[in-house]
């Protein structure tokens, strides 16, 4: 249970020095492909600059716009700040049951990510046509994918004694992310 | 096991699936079954976010299905025979492009005719003079307005008038707004949109002082024309009538009938 718990945050302060060994990478690669979806090949990003970029081209979700930046539009999402992004481009035209998948697989990938002592985080927060054209250029990708509504899953270690839902950019600005409402609400039990 | 899988969907990353679905777990016998629907919430939320109905059909298929892969996963750590049904239905594209983009395209003139007529009224409306409100809230919540019916014209439906209108009201009923102007101002737009933006005919009557009307050569949809009527017939009744004449929604969109369930046996 304690892993379901890790997967339920979501981490803002990865070790971005800390690499991913490439034995991980290749069985969440297999993890993928037993899946066997209708996507294109899935992108692992651990270039340095790539993440960078990338990171330059993120922002914060709407709500934390208005509750905790308010006038600061410049705000970046350390979630994308990660040694290892994975995405799972869609191949036009998209279909709503492939979308439900690649968030089971994503669960799969998140929860074999921390069982071998990852943290993770899902960040759909980006830039999605400057993201779209990085990609393309330099991950061999035709224009014939999509991106939208298709979050990153970051994997990395945590950076030692930070928590792990602060902007690891930001640690000195001391702001802590936006919590998520717990909508116990919604679940109804019957037994 | 409901212990755990109940443990595991609070937990879950999916969590913000709980503002798009309604999650039910029963037990029967050696079973248990996981219900995702739709929420109202979920159509709510197409007011607050990026707008747009596909991003947050997307966002909200990809949080169930974080949902689910956690509940497989727990599954499969705990030999557990689990059985997926899901019936999604394909994402519906709009029944009325035309109207929408027509509403879309004028939507800063709209807003901004709200605001002029509000402050018309309060200068030349003996009725309204002592009325005070925040402009921006104003703009803003016919923003919401205008996206709801989008919606509602979107889909042949009348869900989203419906859940604007419950938010015109408090937890007691009360309602929360003038109710007086809001009603004027209702039959202002509607008036706008339905005599003179849809079927693109010039209108002169305008309160704001820098207005421009666009005449492409789309045509608008005739069905769009009645769920107007009733969309804004939903919101001046329940201004007028109070809470409880809120009617239930007839005609549900698809993504409100998806429904996935999981059943999990011993």
């Amino acid at each position: 249970m304690n892993n379901f718990e890790t997967f339920s945050h979501t981490h803002r302060s990865f070790d971005i020095k800390i690499k991913i060994p490439d034995t991980i990478i290749k069985d969440l690669y297999n993890i993928i492909t037993t899946e066997n979806l209708e996507i294109l090949d899935p992108c692992f990003i651990t270039n340095e600059e790539h993440i960078q970029f990338i990171y330059d081209h993120s922002n914060v979700p709407l709500e934390d716009k208005t509750i905790n930046f308010i006038n600061d539009d410049n705000r970046k999402n350390s979630q994308l700040f990660a040694p290892l992004l994975i995405i799972l481009p869609m191949k036009y035209p998209i279909n709503n049951r492939l979308i439900f998948n690649i968030g089971r697989l994503y669960s799969k990938l998140g929860l074999y990510a921390i069982e071998k002592g990852y943290q993770t985080g899902f960040c759909i927060c980006y830039d999605k046509i400057a993201i779209k054209s990085f990609i393309i250029d330099n991950y061999g990708y035709s224009d014939n994918f999509d991106t939208q509504g298709i979050p990153f899953l970051s994997i990395g270690k945590q950076m030692p004694n930070v928590p792990y839902n602060h902007q690891i950019k930001d640690i000195d600005r001391g702001i802590q992310s936006h919590s998520r409402i717990l909508s116990d609400y919604y679940i109804t039990t019957k037994i | 096991m409901i212990d755990d899988l109940i443990k595991i969907i609070e937990l879950s990353p999916a969590r913000q699936a709980q503002t798009f679905y309604r999650i039910h777990i029963s037990k029967n016998n050696n079973t248990v079954t996981i219900i995702l629907e739709p929420t109202l919430d979920f159509f709510r939320k197409q007011r607050t976010g990026e707008n747009n109905p596909y991003l947050l059909y997307t966002s909200a298929l990809l949080h169930a299905g974080l949902t689910i892969g956690c509940i497989e996963t727990w599954c499969k750590e705990n030999n557990k025979i689990y059985n997926i049904n899901e019936n999604i239905l394909p994402f519906e594209f709009s029944k009325s492009p035309n109207s929408v983009s027509l509403i879309k395209m004028h939507r800063d003139l709209i807003i901004e005719e709200a605001a002029a007529f509000i402050e018309y009224q309060r200068i030349n409306n003996i009725k309204f003079k002592d009325y005070q409100y925040d402009q921006s809230k104003c703009r803003r919540d016919i923003n919401f307005l205008l996206s709801s019916l989008i919606n509602d014209i979107s889909y042949n439906t009348t869900e989203n008038s419906i859940a604007l209108a419950y938010r015109f009201f408090n937890g007691n009923g009360d309602c929360v707004v003038r109710r007086s102007m809001e009603i004027e101002v209702h039959y202002h737009l509607k008036n706008l949109i339905k005599n003179f933006i849809l079927p693109k005919i010039k209108y002169t009557k305008f309160f704001q002082k820098i207005y421009n009307q666009e005449f492409p050569t789309i045509i608008a949809e005739q069905s769009s024309l009645s769920t107007l009527d009733t969309s804004y017939s939903i919101l001046i009744k329940a201004l007028d009538k109070g809470m409880f004449s809120i009617p239930d929604s007839l005609n549900k969109t698809p993504r409100n009938k998806d429904k996935i369930e999981v059943t999990i046996y011993e």
